[in-house]
């Protein structure tokens, strides 16, 4: 119990990622393995973001000029979360594309029955 | 079958991870380039906030890249849509004068928040990404609520490689004056000011234009496909 | 002196103004690629005697190396850009007859756009000295890639890059977990930074982030139990593409878990998870090509 009140953020992080993976690993229907790949890398940016922080800090913006810079927060994963969104977001326009051209072709989603090639 | 093995390779996992994330403590500063990003950042870059001055100061070299996929995105979401042949026209139904007038007249509402969002993008949180998307979802109302627009898609083209070249062209022109590539050589001004902090400002415009034409784009490739 | 940021920035240029030169006429887009890998490949030889005495450290953004990127150009680095764009300048040659003229004009674009900024992502990969910069670069490879295998659109090559995509960004959020947890124990983001100090933390609290990075990257490399999808991207592809994805992309990925483990790891002398890993791969890869003959 203490172990869980100390590392709320750790445990919701690869909890939301443990999701991911398991759908990615037992769903066959190609918009659910999207939606489980959207979930993980939801899990990877709350993880990156929650090794940043400092007990009792604030966002690092010196709206007045004498704010004190011992109570702010890290802002290198803030910008490392950035760039992450964005790839995410990347790859989500991708597999969307692939999966309107596949369900043409195939007429339907399923992955099990999509198996032309060997594997 | 499937599920059951899935899951007992889940807790494996699962017991490494807690005998790995233990050490790491929670809520401790841990760093030594985050103090001086925070203590320094305002002398050597003239932005008030100090995640834009990481972002495109410090680290805009990733920033440069992170800009790249989005290009390959649209570019690849637009090679593979592209040549599916539409044997049939379906019916367009035209939506109702009140959803029409509604859309329209928040469109330019929407556009303005946008611009505002990556204009301040070193005084406030925002910044170019943020102001882009802002703006691509204006024109997705505008797609939703009145069914017959479409906006020429040579007109994004020609936004997105001008915004790309134009941070290039940036980083270019410190190499020349400076001797390195994004090195921040226009005067710093006053911080708070919204003329200030060098190249930052240019940069995140030209980056708020390229995110929100290429959203914008992307967009206009899934509508046609419905 | 070049200064081998040119190397990157250079193609990557090129590559954002091709629908500009492709108002103007369409014959011009098809020499575009030629003439960036011609220019790297000039770049590379004129830098490789300079770097033979002593690698270039040349930071991004004025200033000291902890604190910004930096690219660092080694023998090996400036080697593998050499190797990269005498590829990526023949096989460019090859597809000027290849790549045939489309009936709408975007398609062709956006092939050799898209061919462009995967020798670019890869150029990246093999000269930055940052941990983060090597994830955005080996990102800009794989997405340039997951949208050529897919670029004729015919049945098997959809298919096949659809397998290709899912596994491929399973392997890159592994990449990103192990870089999370890298940053968490050193603080810092510099290669050169953690290499100084990975003697301090014991050895089992570095286990698990390199056991995810070589995981992560592994995907890209075809390892032996993580190349599924290898066979059917390589056939179904088009044969330019599938040149490069060979003879490029999955060097890339060995390169990537080379640097790790010898570059990052190498101090404590962690030899045996190299070897056992290139051993099973080998010997396991030989059986099953026998068994699925």
């Amino acid at each position: 119990m203490i172990f869980l009140s100390n590392y709320i953020y750790y445990t919701g992080a690869f909890g939301l990622i443990f999701i991911g993976l398991y759908i990615l690993l037992t769903r066959h229907n190609l918009i659910k393995m999207i939606i489980g790949l959207s979930i993980l890398d939801t899990g990877v940016n709350l993880l990156l973001i929650s090794i940043g922080y400092i007990k009792k800090g604030t966002a690092p913006i010196f709206s007045t000029p004498n704010l004190n810079p011992q109570n702010m927060v890290d802002p290198v994963p803030q910008a490392l979360v950035l760039t992450a969104i964005v790839i995410s977001v990347a790859v989500l326009a991708m597999a969307l594309s692939l999966a309107i051209r596949l369900y043409q072709h195939y007429r339907t989603l399923d992955m099990r029955k999509i198996k032309e090639q060997r594997w | 079958m499937r599920n059951i093995i899935s899951i007992i390779l889940l807790i494996i996992i699962f017991f490494a991870v807690i005998f790995s994330i233990s050490e790491i403590p929670f809520g401790i500063p841990k760093t030594k380039v985050g103090s001086y990003y925070i203590n320094k950042g305002i002398d050597e870059t003239g932005a008030v906030n100090v995640v834009t001055s990481v972002v495109l100061n410090y680290r805009g070299f990733d920033t440069l890249g992170e800009v790249t996929i989005l290009f390959i995105a649209a570019l690849g979401l637009g090679a593979v849509l592209a040549t599916i042949e539409r044997k049939t026209k379906k019916a367009i139904i035209p939506s109702s004068i009140v959803l029409s007038t509604g859309c329209k007249v928040f469109f330019p509402f929407i556009l303005l928040l946008g611009t505002y969002i990556f204009l301040h993008g070193h005084l406030t949180p925002g910044g170019g990404f943020q102001g882009g998307a802002i703006i691509a979802s204006g024109y997705l109302l505008v797609y939703l609520g009145c069914p017959k627009r479409r906006i020429n898609q040579n007109h994004f083209k020609i936004i997105e490689s001008l915004g790309g070249l134009t941070f290039v062209i940036i980083g270019l022109l410190g190499l020349i004056f400076g001797n390195y590539f994004l090195l921040n050589f226009l005067p710093k001004g006053i911080p708070s000011i919204l003329f200030s902090a060098g190249i930052i400002p240019i940069i995140y415009i030209a980056i708020g234009f390229k995110v929100g034409s290429e959203l914008a784009g992307v967009i206009d490739n899934l509508i046609e496909e419905s | 002196m070049v200064n081998p940021v040119l190397l990157i920035v250079i193609p990557l240029g090129l590559a954002f103004s091709i629908p500009l030169f492709g108002f103007i006429s369409r014959r011009i887009v098809k020499l575009i690629p030629i003439v960036g890998m011609l220019f790297n490949l000039i770049v590379s030889l004129i830098l490789i005697p300079k770097v033979l005495n002593k690698p270039i450290i040349v930071s991004l953004g004025g200033f000291p190396p902890p604190f910004c990127i930096n690219l660092f150009a080694g023998p090996v680095g400036i080697i593998f850009s050499f190797l990269i764009s005498l590829v990526g300048l023949l096989v460019s040659i090859y597809a000027l007859d290849y790549i045939k003229v489309q009936k709408n004009r975007g398609r062709e674009e956006s092939y050799h756009m898209l061919y462009l900024l995967l020798l670019t992502g890869a150029t990246g990969v093999v000269l930055t000295g940052d941990i983060f910069n090597l994830f955005v670069f080996y990102e800009i490879l794989c997405i340039s890639s997951y949208a050529l295998v897919a670029y004729l659109g015919d049945k098997p090559g959809v298919e096949s890059a659809s397998k290709y995509l899912i596994q491929g960004s399973i392997g890159s959020s592994f990449v990103l977990i192990g870089i999370a947890f890298l940053y968490g124990k050193f603080g810092t983001l510099n290669m050169a930074d953690i290499a100084r100090n990975i003697n301090s933390p014991t050895f089992e609290q570095v286990f698990f982030p390199l056991i995810l990075l070589i995981t992560g990257f592994g995907i890209e490399a075809a390892i032996f139990p993580l190349n599924a999808w290898l066979p059917d991207a390589h056939s179904s592809a088009p044969s330019t593409i599938s040149a490069i994805l060979s003879g490029i992309a999955i060097k890339i990925g060995i390169y990537a878990i080379a640097r790790m483990v010898i570059y990052l790891i190498w101090s404590i002398k962690y030899f045996p998870v190299s070897f056992t890993v290139r051993a099973v791969d080998s010997i396991s890869g030989r059986i099953v090509c026998i068994q699925s003959e």
